[in-house]
């Protein structure tokens, strides 16, 4: 304990620096010896959390203590709290005449200074509704999501389903759900997303209805009566709010449900897109099959159980499943898991989030050093007035203490300005982000939003004053007074200062570019991916025929094509069809099928494939390229031979070395006939243009009833053509006039979707780029502004330089040389921290590596043009300057 | 409000009290004042050194302490640890508060807050 003690009072020596410096001569022995008896003492009784408790408690004591001490007298003189505010108001009255003096100095700065506060406050407001409140239900730590992989998405079958609810020991409660799409009649026919949810799911968030009931155990039994519970929204736009709905019935798909409850108004689960919940009937004596993955499963940990605890206990029975199922999950390569419900709404958020904060940081950082530079040569042109008043009696933490007040002040004018576009802003970026942020209704300008604004614009103040207001109140009196304001060495010490903060913003703008530069590669390489098929010059829309069973399929392929037929038909379309599943806009599931010739035993063994029914008319319009083969014919209908389309993942992975055209398959089940594929087209890709291509079916939707089981009642038509927009109404009307019970909606053009699919990747891009570009601004302004300083500082020695026969060249390298030393440094402290940063982009990088040469060499380049550019103007004023008129002066 | 005036600095925080007590008997240095205010509270309160220290400098600065002067401390004793004792007017300081909270205290009494009076 001597040799600690030993280090520990170094450092309370060091921490004894807090008290004034005269005090601290005489009694700093003394306190240091008292300390030391006190810690033998401890160190007798306490043993070590006595020590590190005794410690830490003393270290800040000297420091608190100390610190107190400088700012207050004796017991007497200390100023009262009515004198303290006095003074502020002093310095306060004292700052804004101050300010008022030099209104374009004032205005550039705040403006600065508004910029930055402003865009941190409402990416703050982002990073505080989405990633720092909790989620709207009871105990939202405790509920947590499975994940399966293997399966169609993340989602769980109900014999899974099952087993979680009754056998996992780590689980209070489990819930599982499932979204379907219904048409309702609102006057016309419109589309509504709903849930059906098993009866544990409300009580488990812990949310009660507004008014009537939430589903019981027995609704979810198969054979119980319809019900159904809508949400606040859906229960305004039918019944006008009246408590009278209950008991009610409504038509939902020809279906009708008695209304057993409403949600109130700011209930969502998980988002505000579900307006409408259904019981989940599930029969636990017979469930679905174990590989029919299509349940989203939720679920509350048990209390005292976490979620490392309840993972493992989940991992281990997804382990089970497979040793006891292998002939459904074995090929799947199926495994199960739990993550936060918290980490699963926000997860993909927090990254992209984060480093949208930080630019926004250095952003405000750049700020601040522009900001403190024209604070710095403010200073200088005032030494004077400050050598004044220091001779006239202010001691010097009073100056320092009025130069604060000042960029304080100016701080908090910059953040009114600021503050005023942040409800803009934030409105702006909600709209932007369409969809894809999740919580966006939760982002608002709350308490802590504004707590942050008022927090972040006194810290500016402070951050960018600091420095200025020290160096400024540096008064050597005698020179000042004498020198009238000429270069002294103090000032020279000031230009060194200068140019350090010079390469501090040119480094910090060569973070935010090159990340910038770096995202925008990775969205040129996304934007430029083959998708496989025509996106300009598509219209896209959604129709629902109503669901009439197996025996209307008939009809339904009859409408389809005829539909297609009738738009075709229209002027300016030069060709229409339909599609089951629209690409980059909706999920598809994927089916497990036989190859003719290698037949299984098992589903479990099968391959699987995406299946996608279309009409004839759907490749020609959306251009996909046939590679070997033909497309499919309007021939190909429900009585002639059965046919598919693959695509080229198909072909490829089953047969690598052989034509897959005349090879056949069938869906898996005995009862299905064997289809022969006529056509291999070359790829298109479907969930995203990032992800891998999966293998894929294409049938003709007038054969599905035979080949698939059914015909897909929801299909998309595509139209091709010119002045798309324009066609939506008629198309819309036309559908109407041939069934007056389908809506029609997600009405969309292809390049609208295509954009869409690319936001969570363009939308931070765009805002980095933003940024990265005000950087570049406010950075050039910082280099011109140092270099103009620089030139008027040296008037008087380049006025000798020429009188002594200096070319202009000459003075123009050295004026140029002094401004892009600290930029060339800048760029080198800059680019070593974008190296050790980049990890933090590489989650969200496609195609591009995060140290992406081009753009590592071509911003400094860039920096470098923008230096020179604006360290230009003030070297040429300096190759104008006159000696003899400089020399005058004197 | 004249320095010269006992009452001017009433009331005392407790740590000034605790402090001039701990000297009311005997002149004491720093490490003495904390074991003494830390066994007459029976080690409710512990002082930290820097506290202690940054309340003498201003009860010196006020008057109501000061330094024993080298030469009248007892031979052999550390020559680094000075001692404290009450001035004049530090001893008025503490008479002033002391009654003060006698007056209280007989307060609190009255109104069959604490058992007895105090004397």
């Amino acid at each position: 304990m001597r040799s600690n003690n030993g280090v520990i009072l170094k450092v309370y020596r060091a921490a004894l620096h807090a008290y004034p410096r005269l005090y601290r001569r005489e009694i700093a022995d003394e306190m240091i010896d008292t300390v030391r008896a006190r810690a033998e003492e401890m160190n007798t009784r306490g043993g070590l959390m006595g020590m590190i408790r005794f410690w830490s408690k003393e270290i800040t004591a000297v420091l608190w203590a100390g610190i107190r001490l400088r700012f207050s007298g004796n017991l007497l003189s200390r100023a009262t709290i009515p004198e303290v505010a006095t003074q502020l108001r002093y310095d306060l009255r004292f700052a804004f005449r101050s300010l008022r003096r030099s209104p374009v100095f004032t205005t550039t700065a705040a403006l600065t200074i508004a910029l930055g506060i402003g865009a941190a406050v409402v990416i703050f407001s982002f990073v505080n509704g989405i990633l720092l409140s909790p989620l709207p239900y009871e105990d939202p730590a405790g509920l947590v999501m499975f994940r399966t992989y293997g399966g169609r998405g993340t989602a769980i079958s109900e014999p899974e389903f099952l087993a979680f609810r009754t056998e996992a020991q780590s689980l209070e409660t489990v819930a599982a759900v499932h979204d379907v799409s219904m048409t309702i009649q609102l006057g016309e026919p419109r589309r509504i997303t709903a849930m059906e949810a098993t009866h544990e799911l409300f009580p488990m968030l812990g949310v009660p209805p507004l008014i009537g009931r939430f589903f019981t155990n027995e609704d979810d039994l198969p054979g119980a009566a319809m019900v159904t519970v809508l949400s606040h929204r859906l229960w305004l736009d039918m019944y006008g709010g009246d408590p009278g709905a209950l008991g009610q019935s409504i038509m939902l798909d020809a279906e009708s449900y008695e209304i057993v409850g409403v949600m109130p108004a700011d209930f969502h689960f998980p988002t505000p897109e579900y307006v409408l919940w259904l019981p989940y009937q599930i029969d636990p004596a017979d469930p679905d099959q174990w590989n029919n993955h299509y349940l989203e499963g939720y679920a509350r940990l048990r209390d005292g159980v976490d979620l490392q605890t309840a993972r493992k206990e989940i991992i281990a029975m997804g382990e089970r499943f497979v040793a006891e199922h292998p002939e459904y999950l074995e090929n799947l390569g199926f495994s199960s898991d739990l993550e936060s419900l918290f980490e699963a709404v926000v997860g993909g958020t927090r990254t992209p989030l984060l480093v949208l904060f930080g630019a926004v940081g250095f952003l405000l950082l750049i700020g601040c050093t522009n900001v403190a530079n024209l604070l710095l040569a403010r200073g200088e042109s005032r030494k004077q007035e400050i050598a004044v008043r220091s001779a006239l009696g202010a001691s010097r933490s009073r100056v320092v203490t009025q130069l604060l007040m000042e960029s304080v002040l100016l701080s908090v004018l910059g953040g009114c300005v600021g503050f005023v576009l942040v409800p803009w802003g934030i409105r702006t970026l909600r709209s932007a982000a369409l969809d894809t942020i999740p919580r966006v209704g939760n982002i608002t300008l709350e308490p802590r939003v504004l707590a942050f604004a008022i927090g972040v614009t006194l810290l500016t103040g402070i951050l960018f004053g600091i420095l200025p207001s020290i160096t400024g109140s540096r008064s050597d009196l005698q020179t000042h007074l004498k020198e009238g304001g000429r270069t002294s060495s103090s000032s020279r010490q000031g230009n060194l200062t200068r140019r350090l903060l010079v390469a501090c913003e040119v480094a910090l703008s060569v973070v935010l570019v090159i990340g910038a530069g770096i995202m925008l590669r990775s969205l040129a390489n996304l934007q430029g991916t083959d998708t496989g098929f025509r996106t300009d010059n598509i219209l896209t829309m959604r129709i629902s025929l109503p669901d009439g069973g197996r025996d209307e399929d008939a009809e339904n392929v009859a409408f389809y094509a005829r539909l297609a037929e009738q738009v075709e038909a229209m002027p300016g379309v030069s060709s229409a069809g339909a599609v089951g599943r629209l690409p980059l806009f909706q999920g598809i599931g994927s089916w497990s099928f036989q190859i003719a010739g290698r037949e299984v035993a098992t589903i479990g063994e099968a391959p699987v494939a995406l299946l996608q029914q279309v009409t004839p008319g759907y490749f020609d319009t959306m251009d996909l390229r046939l590679l070997q083969g033909r497309f499919l014919e309007p021939a190909d209908d429900s009585g002639a031979r059965m046919v598919v389309v693959v695509n080229e993942a198909f072909a490829r992975d089953h047969w690598p070395n052989d034509v897959a055209t005349g090879q056949r398959i069938k869906l898996y089940s005995s009862r299905l006939p064997w289809m022969e594929i006529v056509g291999v087209v070359k790829n298109e890709r479907h969930s995203s243009l990032a992800g891998n291509v999966r293998p894929k079916m294409y049938i003709p939707h007038a054969q599905a009833p035979v080949s698939a089981y059914r015909a897909n009642t929801t299909m998309n038509l595509v139209v091709h053509g010119e002045h798309i927009e324009r066609l939506a109404r008629p198309i819309r009307s036309l559908v109407n006039r041939m069934n007056g019970a389908a809506p029609v909606y997600h009405v969309q053009t292809m390049d609208e979707i295509k954009a869409a699919s690319m936001i969570d990747r363009s939308y931070p891009t765009l805002l980095l780029t933003v940024f990265g570009l005000l950087a570049l601004f406010l950075a050039s302004i910082g280099i011109y502004g140092l270099v103009a300083f620089q030139v008027n500082q040296a008037r008087h020695d380049i006025g000798i330089h020429v009188a002594l026969g200096a070319s202009a060249s000459n003075v123009r390298r050295r004026i140029l040389g002094g401004g892009l030393a600290p930029v060339a440094i800048g760029i080198g402290i800059g680019l070593a921290g974008t190296v050790a940063m980049s990890r933090l982009l590489t989650s969200m990088l496609y195609e591009v590596s995060a140290v992406d040469p081009p753009v590592y060499i071509g911003v400094p380049i860039v920096l470098l043009i923008v230096a020179a550019t604006a360290s230009l103007v003030p070297a040429l004023r300096a190759t104008r300057i006159d000696p003899v008129e400089v020399l005058r002066v004197e | 409000m004249s320095p010269n005036d006992p009452m001017a600095f009433l009331p005392l925080t407790s740590l000034t009290y605790h402090v001039l007590l701990a000297l009311a008997d005997e002149s004491r240095h720093g490490y003495g004042i904390i074991k003494e205010v830390e066994q007459r509270t029976n080690g409710q309160m512990e002082l930290e050194t820097g506290t202690l220290y940054a309340a003498m400098k201003r009860m010196r600065d006020d008057r109501l302490i000061e330094a024993v002067p080298q030469s009248k401390r007892p031979a052999g004793e550390d020559s680094r640890r000075r001692t404290y004792r009450l001035t004049p007017f530090g001893r008025k300081v503490l008479k002033a508060e002391s009654q003060r909270l006698a007056h209280l205290l007989g307060i609190a009494a009255e109104k069959k807050v604490l058992p007895i009076a105090p004397a």
